[in-house]
């Protein structure tokens, strides 16, 4: 077997063992390489630092632990921003079941800068039904979640009082891994309501989620942990984004590195075929 | 009846709440986003019976191939011991009480995103084996790829400077393109689907052809 055909076929043990070694060691030791922040993240940035005071920004958790790791980050990035906000009220809902205990998982370790639970932020928790569920929450807030995630019921909460609908929202973000989530929001709050809307996703689904970008739909996304790590660029915070890009970086390599071996020994081993 | 009762309510809910999307009608203070809002509501009830209807086919297959000893059954045991488990420490206890939260965050989380985590394992392995330029157009989706990885990663930037560029535009022009394609296809596809179950000529939501 000529060095070519062995290069074409690699053990893919090996394959793994490189990845998972170019994978560990920027995490044990980070190199921090420069990062720049796309226009699409600082869009939401922006956005955010805009808002007027008594603004209602809206965050859906519309993700569960097979994207924890890419899409958490984002989440704690952007209620960070919204927390340091003075004047911003803040809801917390979800359209994916184990949205929920991400959002109190958050809500329990971030620092909320003196906003208070019920006054500046409130916890809805999880409504079955995905588009209808979204669609009948745009409709009337009250009536979808007579309670909150902590099992008070919604009018005794002085920040929900005037806030009934999808008309009483300056801005709404979903962290979403998935169905539903970017186009029922588009279909059913964005649309009708006109609701400013921004993302944030698996690195995966960016392409699929792009024509919803370029016709307006939506203003700004976080493309994977990538966008994590631009955000909290943007926040001057090191959270689990920035120390995760070296070794995005380095994954990268990887696999470029191998889909390269494997192009040059497969035109080498053609070319000695041919002769 | 058993077949035109289900039909009848399936176009009369249909056709109010399309008619609440794109027209505000009303007499007095019944109007049709009211009933809409009230249909949308009962929806979210069906949800979430459905969502304990799963629970219990769930359990009801994995008992059967535990009982049955079909291949794999030891799986099956374990679904059920963890599922009992969370559930009954979540309906007791709640969901944000510090053991369903000790066993959320200390179990499920790590395991949920290492099985998604493994995928890099096998799109390395997959991608070394498959992206081969083997003909012009394998050859195009092979430089698209690998400018767009580049470009993803902040190690693209240091390599070449303009790989965000040429990937913001690969992204924007070609792949827009197609996505957008994919897109209006399939809400076309939506739509006429939908219509076939409005007038009663798709009935397989019913369970028969």
């Amino acid at each position: 077997m000529s060095i070519w055909q062995r290069l074409l076929n690699i053990d893919r043990r090996i394959v793994y063992l490189f990845l998972f070694a170019f994978i560990s060691l920027p995490l044990l030791v980070p190199i921090g390489l420069p990062l720049t922040i796309s226009p699409e993240t600082r869009a939401i940035y922006d956005y955010i630092e805009k808002l007027p005071e008594g603004s209602v920004v809206v965050v859906s958790f519309d993700y569960s632990p097979s994207s924890y790791s890419e899409q958490h980050p984002q989440a704690v990035a952007v209620m960070n921003h919204l927390m340091r906000k003075p004047g911003i009220k803040i809801i917390l809902v979800a359209f994916w079941e184990q949205g929920p205990i991400m959002a109190e998982e958050i809500l329990r370790t971030i620092d909320t800068h003196g906003k208070e639970y019920g006054k500046d932020f409130v916890h809805l928790g999880y409504v079955a039904g995905g588009e209808t569920a979204m669609s009948a929450f745009a409709a009337d807030i009250h009536k979808t979640f007579p309670v909150d995630y902590r099992k008070n019921p919604i009018d005794s909460l002085p920040m929900m009082a005037d806030i009934r609908s999808a008309k009483d929202i300056s801005l709404l973000i979903s962290i979403a891994a998935g169905s539903p989530g970017v186009p029922e929001f588009a279909r059913q709050i964005q649309g009708p309501y006109k609701v400013p809307f921004a993302a944030g996703l698996v690195a995966i689904s960016v392409p699929i989620t792009m024509p919803y970008m370029q016709s307006g739909q939506m203003f700004g996304l976080m493309a994977g942990l990538r966008g994590a790590a631009e955000y909290e660029q943007l926040l001057n915070m090191k959270g689990k984004g920035s120390i995760g890009m070296d070794a995005i970086s380095f994954s990268h390599i990887v696999v470029l590195a191998f889909i390269l071996i494997a192009n040059v020994a497969y035109l080498a081993n053609r070319k000695g075929g041919a002769k | 009846m058993k077949r035109e009762i289900p039909l009848v309510i399936t176009f009369v809910v249909g056709v109010i709440i399309i008619l609440d999307y794109f027209f505000k009608i009303g007499i007095g203070t019944l109007s049709l986003a009211t009933v809409s809002m009230e249909i949308q509501n009962w929806t979210l009830i069906i949800a979430a019976f459905a969502l304990g209807l799963a629970a219990v086919n769930l359990l009801r297959i994995h008992s059967a191939n535990i009982r049955l000893k079909r291949p794999g059954w030891y799986n099956s045991l374990a679904l059920i011991i963890t599922m009992v488990i969370m559930s009954f420490v979540g309906i007791t206890q709640g969901t944000n009480s510090p053991l369903y939260r000790y066993w959320y965050t200390g179990f499920l989380v790590p395991v949920d995103a290492t099985i998604f985590s493994l995928l890099a394992f096998y799109i390395t392995s997959a991608a070394y084996r498959a992206f081969r330029a083997r003909n012009v157009d394998a050859t195009i989706l092979l430089v698209t790829a690998f400018v767009v990885m580049l470009g993803r990663a902040p190690v693209g930037e240091l390599i070449w400077k303009d790989v965000p560029r040429v990937t913001k535009w690969l992204m924007d022009y070609p792949n827009m393109a197609g996505q957008r394609g994919i897109i209006i296809g399939a809400a076309v596809g939506a739509l006429s689907l939908g219509l076939r179950i409005l007038i009663g000529l798709e009935r397989s939501y019913l369970g028969q052809d």
